[in-house]
C-alpha cells in the first residue's frame, strides 16, 4: 500500500474531494475509507438514493489518508490556472474534431441506410426533419414565454438555426484533468501542516477535532470503517467490513477527554437508542496526555 | 456465506439483521434505508436507459468472515458495479444543452443559451434580481451586435443554481476570460467559444463558497430540486396572510356571551403565549449570522410557480452543518418562528361517521361527510339545507332516527373544530432545518405550539 502513488484529494472550501472514480476505488478497496458521494448521476438525475461523483470526504477520513502518507492536499482552486490562447485554440480545435468525428459518422450511418432502402429513408429523412423544425420552434415558443424575450433573442442561438444544425452529443467533462492548464503539481502538499501554512486547510483545529482524528484513526487502525452516524444518534457508525455489504455494529460518541462528565441520560439515552437501531453504543475517551483511546460500550442488559 | 452460519453468535445477529429489512415494522426499515444498504449491482447503467428503474436495496451480511470466498466475490461485484456507474459521463445532445458564462468577479452566470423546463424556475433576470453592477460590455464573443437594453436584461444564475445545471449534464459553463473580453474577433480559432470551458470540478471550485453557498447548503439545495420542489433565496420573508386562529378564538363569543371559555379567558392573568417577550435574553447581537436563519424559500412541485411574481413559499428551510454547529438555543428558534407566518391548524377528517351511525353502512357515512363539507364555522346548519337541499333530503330520509337527528347539523357544528391535540402537536409555525452531516442532509422540523389558546378542561 506504502509503495502506492498517494491518491490527489482536491480541497476547495476547507472540504477535500476527490473526482476521478479510480482514486475513489483506490481510497475505498485499499484505504478502507468511503467518504460519500453527493453528485447527481448524470442519467438517473431525479433520485436521491445513488448519487455520483464527487466524493466529500470528512475532515477525519482526509487528515486519516494524508497523515498516513496514502493521499495528498492539492489546491484546487489555484490548480485551475488562466489557459492561454494557444491552450484555448487547441481545446478548441479539438472539440471541434470530435464533434465532426460524430457528424461524420452520422453521416456515414445514413448513407448506408440511404442505400439500403431508398424510398423510406427518404420519407423518413423528410418526416424527421418536419419534426426537428417543430420541435426547434417549439423550444423557441417555450423560452419565449418561459425566461422572457431576452434569452431567445441572444447572438449565440440567432445565427444558428437549429435545423441546419445536424445532431451531436456534447460531453460536460466532469474533472479538470484533460485541460492541459490544469496544473495540480505546484499547488500539493503532502503534510497537513503544510497545507494549514498554506491556509487551505483548517482541520483539526481544536481538542474535539483532535479527539475526533485520534478516535477515527484508532478505529481504522483496528480495521473498521466507519461512516457517518448522526442519524443514529453518535458521530460514527461503525462498520466490520465494507458499508456497502455489511451492517455496522457499533455507533460511536467521541468524548474529548477523559475529565469529561457523562451524564445518566445520556448513557440511558444511548443504551435505548443502540437497542432500538439493535447496535452496540461506544463511549470513545480520547486520553491526549496519553494519547491513547479508551472504549466503553453501552448495552441494555434487559433483566427483568 | 455459510462460513457465517459456524459461528455461534453471529447467526442469530445475522438473521435478526437479515428481518430488519423485511419486517413489516416502519422502524426497522427506516433504519435499515438509512445505514445505506444499497445495491448497486441492480443500477441500470448508460444512457440508453429510456425509463430507469430505481432497484430496491439489497440484503447486507452481518459481518466479514475470514475466508469466504462467496463473500469477497460479492464485495467485488457490487463494488465494481457501483464505480461503473459513477464512470457515467455527462452526455447532452447539441440541440437540448443550455450555455452559460461564469464571471467570478459578481458570482453570477450569465446564461446565453436557455433550454429546456428548468429554466421556468431557475434563474432571474438581472434589473428584477441582485443590483450588483453589471460590466457594461457584454463580451459577446465573435457577436458584438448587443443593444444595450439587452445588457442590461440578461438572464442569470446564482452559483447554486447554475452548478446544479452543470451537474446534471444540462448546460455547458464558460469562465469569463480576458481573450473574450476585448469584445475582438479573435479569428476562427476561437469560434463558438465565449470563455474557458469549465469543468464540473472546477465549479465546485469556485462557485461553492460565493454568495453565501456553502457546500451543506448546495447539498440540500440539489437534493431537493432532485426530488422535483422548487428553491429560491430568502429574498423577502412572508407577509402575514389571513390569521387563520382568529375566527376560533372569536367564534364561541358570537353564539353565547358567557362559556367556560369567556369565563376563563377572563380568569387568565398571567401573560402567556408566544407574543410575550423572552425572559431569556438573547446574547448581543454577534457580529457573524445565527446558522439558523432561513436560506431558501421551498415550494412543492404542484405549486403554481412565477418566477417573476413568486408565491408565499410552503416552507422556508435554514441549513446547518452538523459538524460545527451546536442545537438551537431558544433565542434562536424563537427568531426562526418570528419569521414564519402562522399555518391553519389540520381539521380533522372530512369523512367522519358519528357514533349513532354504527349500523349505517357506507352510503350514508358519505353523504354525512358532504354535508359537512359546506358547513361554515358560525353559519350553522343553514347553509348545509340552502346551498344542498337534495343531499340533505336524502340523507334525512336514510337516516333511521328522524326526530334526533333533525338537530345533527347544528350540533355537528362544533366538530369541524381542529383537535387540539393533533393542533398542539403540528404547532403553529414550523421550521425546518436541514441538517448536513457527513455529507449526508436530514431533515428536521420544530414546531411552535400555544397550550394557553386550547381548554384543556371541561
Amino acid at each position: 500500500m506504502e509503495g502506492c502513488r498517494r491518491v490527489p484529494l482536491l480541497v476547495s472550501n476547507r472540504k477535500a474531494y476527490v473526482w476521478n472514480v479510480d482514486d475513489i476505488a483506490v481510497i475505498r478497496t485499499e484505504c478502507r475509507v468511503c467518504g460519500t458521494l453527493l453528485g447527481t448521476l448524470p442519467h438517473l438525475s431525479q433520485q436521491n438514493a445513488f448519487l455520483g461523483v464527487p466524493l466529500v470526504l470528512q475532515p477525519e477520513e482526509a487528515v486519516l489518508l494524508v497523515d498516513k502518507e496514502l493521499a495528498v492536499l492539492i489546491d484546487d482552486p489555484a490548480a485551475h490556472s488562466s489557459p492561454e490562447l494557444v491552450a484555448l485554440e487547441r481545446w478548441n480545435s479539438e472539440w471541434k474534431e470530435l464533434i465532426q468525428k460524430q457528424i461524420s459518422a452520422l453521416e456515414a450511418k445514413d448513407a448506408r441506410d440511404h442505400s439500403k432502402d431508398r424510398s423510406t429513408s427518404e420519407k423518413a429523412q423528410q418526416k424527421r426533419e418536419q419534426r426537428e423544425a417543430r420541435r426547434a420552434a417549439a423550444i423557441a415558443n417555450k423560452i419565449d414565454t418561459d425566461a422572457g424575450p431576452v434569452a431567445v433573442k441572444d447572438p449565440i442561438q440567432a445565427p444558428r438555426p437549429p435545423q441546419t444544425v445536424p445532431a451531436y452529443t456534447i460531453v460536460v467533462p466532469g474533472t479538470s484533468t484533460s485541460f492541459s492548464w490544469y496544473t495540480p503539481a505546484p499547488h500539493t502538499y503532502t503534510t497537513i501542516q503544510a497545507a494549514k501554512d498554506a491556509g487551505i486547510w483548517s482541520y483539526p483545529s481544536d481538542l474535539t477535532e483532535r479527539a475526533k482524528c485520534a478516535v477515527f484513526r484508532d478505529l481504522w487502525d483496528k480495521g473498521y470503517y466507519m461512516g457517518g452516524g448522526l442519524k443514529f444518534g453518535g458521530d460514527y457508525l461503525v462498520y466490520p467490513g465494507d458499508p456497502l455489504r455489511y451492517h455496522s455494529h457499533f455507533t460511536a460518541t467521541v468524548i474529548e477527554s477523559p475529565n469529561k462528565t457523562v451524564m445518566p441520560m445520556e448513557v440511558v439515552a444511548h443504551g435505548r437508542l443502540g437497542t432500538a437501531t439493535r447496535k452496540t453504543h461506544l463511549f470513545c475517551t480520547w486520553d491526549e496526555k496519553a494519547g491513547k483511546v479508551s472504549y466503553v460500550s453501552i448495552e441494555w442488559a434487559g433483566f427483568g | 456465506m455459510d462460513d457465517i452460519l459456524e459461528l455461534p453468535n453471529a447467526d442469530v445477529s445475522r438473521l435478526q439483521e437479515r428481518g430488519q429489512g423485511e419486517g413489516p415494522d416502519d422502524d426497522d426499515s427506516s433504519a435499515d434505508e438509512e445505514e445505506g444498504g444499497l445495491d448497486w449491482t441492480k443500477l441500470p447503467l448508460g444512457p440508453s436507459v429510456s425509463r430507469p428503474v430505481i432497484p430496491k436495496r439489497g440484503d447486507k451480511e452481518y459481518e466479514p468472515a475470514s475466508g469466504s470466498n462467496l463473500q469477497k466475490y460479492v464485495l467485488e461485484k457490487t463494488r465494481a458495479a457501483m464505480f461503473d456507474a459513477l464512470r457515467t459521463e455527462r452526455t447532452i445532445s447539441n440541440k437540448t444543452i443550455s450555455y452559460g458564462i461564469w464571471y467570478p468577479s459578481i458570482a453570477r452566470v450569465h446564461v446565453t443559451v436557455a433550454r429546456g423546463g428548468h429554466f421556468t424556475s431557475i434563474g432571474h433576470f438581472t434589473s428584477i434580481g441582485h443590483s450588483v453592477p453589471r460590466p457594461t460590455p457584454a463580451p459577446g464573443g465573435s457577436q458584438s451586435g448587443l443593444s444595450l437594453e439587452k445588457v442590461f436584461k440578461r438572464l442569470e444564475l446564482l452559483p447554486e443554481e447554475a452548478l446544479y445545471l452543470v451537474e446534471r449534464g444540462a448546460m455547458f459553463c464558460w469562465k469569463e476570460h480576458d481573450l473574450f473580453a476585448e469584445n475582438t474577433q479573435q479569428g476562427s480559432s476561437l469560434e463558438d467559444m465565449e470563455g474557458s470551458p469549465m469543468s464540473v470540478q472546477q465549479a465546485y471550485a469556485e462557485m461553492i463558497g460565493r454568495e453565501d453557498l456553502t457546500l451543506e447548503r448546495y447539498q440540500v439545495y440539489a437534493y431537493l430540486k432532485r426530488l422535483g420542489l422548487i428553491l429560491s433565496r430568502i429574498t423577502t420573508l412572508f407577509t402575514p396572510a389571513f390569521n387563520w386562529w382568529k375566527p376560533i378564538r372569536i367564534s364561541p363569543l358570537l353564539g353565547i356571551n358567557m362559556n367556560y371559555a369567556s369565563i376563563f379567558r377572563a380568569l387568565r392573568f398571567i401573560p402567556h403565549g408566544h407574543g410575550v417577550p423572552l425572559k431569556v435574553k438573547p446574547p448581543p447581537p454577534s457580529v457573524e449570522e445565527s446558522p439558523y436563519a432561513h436560506f431558501f424559500n421551498v415550494y412543492k412541485p404542484n405549486t403554481p410557480y412565477k418566477k417573476t411574481n413568486p408565491p408565499v413559499p410552503d416552507f422556508a428551510i435554514s441549513v446547518v452543518s452538523a459538524g460545527t454547529t451546536c442545537m438551537p438555543s431558544l433565542a434562536e428558534l424563537t427568531a426562526l418562528f418570528d419569521a414564519l407566518p402562522e399555518i391553519p391548524p389540520p381539521m380533522p377528517r372530512v369523512r367522519q361517521k358519528p357514533p349513532a351511525n354504527s349500523g349505517g353502512g357506507k352510503p350514508q357515512g358519505k353523504i354525512v361527510g358532504k354535508n359537512v363539507q359546506f358547513k361554515t364555522p358560525g353559519a350553522g346548519g343553514k347553509v348545509t339545507t340552502a346551498s344542498a337541499p337534495s343531499t340533505s333530503i336524502s340523507w334525512f330520509s336514510l337516516w333511521p332516527f328522524r326526530k334526533q337527528t333533525t338537530q345533527q347539523p347544528v350540533i355537528k357544528t362544533p366538530e369541524r373544530r381542529p383537535h387540539p391535540m393533533a393542533a398542539i402537536k403540528q404547532g403553529k409555525k414550523i421550521a425546518i432545518i436541514a441538517v448536513v452531516d457527513a455529507g449526508s442532509p436530514s431533515f428536521f422540523r420544530f414546531g411552535q405550539g400555544d397550550f394557553s389558546e386550547w381548554p384543556m378542561a371541561g
